[in-house]
């Protein structure tokens, strides 16, 4: 009996390494939310440092803050509620690397967190303030441009916020 | 002001952004880029206000293109005091054709066709306001909604059968809403063993 239930208290830990070259070491029944590195465990590829190319330091530590938050044992629902809240107060790029390290990591509640923040961070600005803070250039003609608005001119009624932030 | 740091966002991620944007603001966006537009092309929930004759071609384009494309509908939302019959039937229809899950009609003047939302056995929630329901019989057996999980009813005539008749055919209720309904003395919930949200503004004497 003593050796079953102390199998049951013993905790892995696994060995995280962001594209920076930090580590950071974590609890497996917290970091396996990924479904990602879930994956690898069950593969045995996490023996060693389980190398996260696609995620630098700084995301990292948030993301860890976020798996820790949610992991069963720890936090009541109000305490998550009120973490969600202030986690999605960070600046938009830094929600944008979240949501890219979320999809890459497979944690889909930070995924879905992220991409409902992000839309209600745009949702009120014109297209050209949306287009600086995702860097994104058009692949459209000025034709194509003008159609698309013509197509739809009342999508572009009402007073938009023209702001970067 | 913050400048862009970030690289271009895979296509998967921009396409679940604009899915949590409204229709609209999901619309002004496509012009960002081929790969916005075609997010918006594909946009989920479809929320249309109608008031002019103008905007009905414009509804009605839209629904023929989920249509003509098959491509999914969870929720549809019309407001309209300007729509026929005949229009919202044909929309109604596209997007349960295409898996609606999510139906709100708002201020509806001519009577909502009721019987094709009671056959639509994918629903899990039917919001109504302002809707006219008055010159509709209903006989038991008739509705079909086995999924729907919320029903709300604002501002709507009713009478005790048609509500029943409703209910009882609702079995997965969790949330029902009902609020300044009149032509009603009491109502029954016997039957709903799921449901854990009821609320009632009315002049109701008797809830069972």
């Amino acid at each position: 009996m003593a050796e079953a239930s102390s199998s049951i208290t013993e905790k892995f830990f696994l060995t995280l390494k962001s594209s920076d070259g930090d580590e950071f070491v974590l609890e497996e029944s917290i970091a396996i939310q990924s479904i990602t590195i879930k994956n690898m465990v069950e593969d045995g590829c996490s023996s060693s440092v389980i190398p996260l190319s696609k995620v630098d330091t700084e995301t990292l530590i948030k993301v860890i803050e976020y798996m820790k938050m949610h992991s069963s044992t720890s936090s009541n629902e109000e305490e998550i509620e009120n973490f969600d809240k202030k986690f999605v107060s960070n600046s938009i790029n830094t929600i944008l690397n979240i949501l890219e390290a979320a999809n890459f990591l497979d944690i889909n509640n930070l995924l879905e967190l992220c991409a409902e923040a992000v839309a209600n961070r745009i949702k009120n600005k014109t297209p050209e303030a949306v287009r600086k803070i995702f860097n994104i250039t058009s692949d459209f003609t000025p034709e194509e441009e003008a159609e698309i608005r013509n197509e739809t001119p009342w999508a572009f009624e009402g007073n938009l916020d023209h702001s970067l932030d | 002001m913050e400048t862009a740091t970030i690289e271009v966002l895979p296509d998967c991620l921009i396409r679940k952004i604009v899915s949590y944007l409204s229709f609209k603001e999901a619309a002004k966006m496509s012009i960002l880029s081929k790969t916005w537009l075609q997010a918006w092309l594909t946009h989920p929930n479809l929320e249309f206000t109608v008031d002019y004759h103008h905007d009905m071609k414009v509804v009605d384009k839209v629904m023929e293109r989920y249509r003509d494309r098959k491509i999914p509908i969870e929720k549809f939302e019309l407001s309209s005091d300007s729509s026929s019959r005949e229009d919202i039937e044909k929309w109604l229809g596209i997007a349960l054709q295409n898996g609606v899950k999510d139906c709100r009609f708002h201020g509806l003047a001519c009577p909502l066709p009721i019987f094709i939302i009671l056959a639509a056995k994918s629903l899990k929630e039917l919001v109504l306001t302002r809707c006219n329901l008055k010159s509709v019989s209903l006989s038991r057996g008739v509705a079909n909604l086995f999924y729907l999980e919320k029903l709300s009813l604002s501002s709507i005539y009713l009478n005790e059968d048609m509500l029943q008749t409703l209910l009882t055919n609702c079995p997965l209720i969790v949330s029902f809403v009902i609020d300044s309904c009149y032509g009603l003395d009491k109502i029954e919930l016997r039957n709903l063993q799921k449901i854990r949200i009821l609320y009632s503004v009315s002049s109701l004497k008797n809830i069972h």
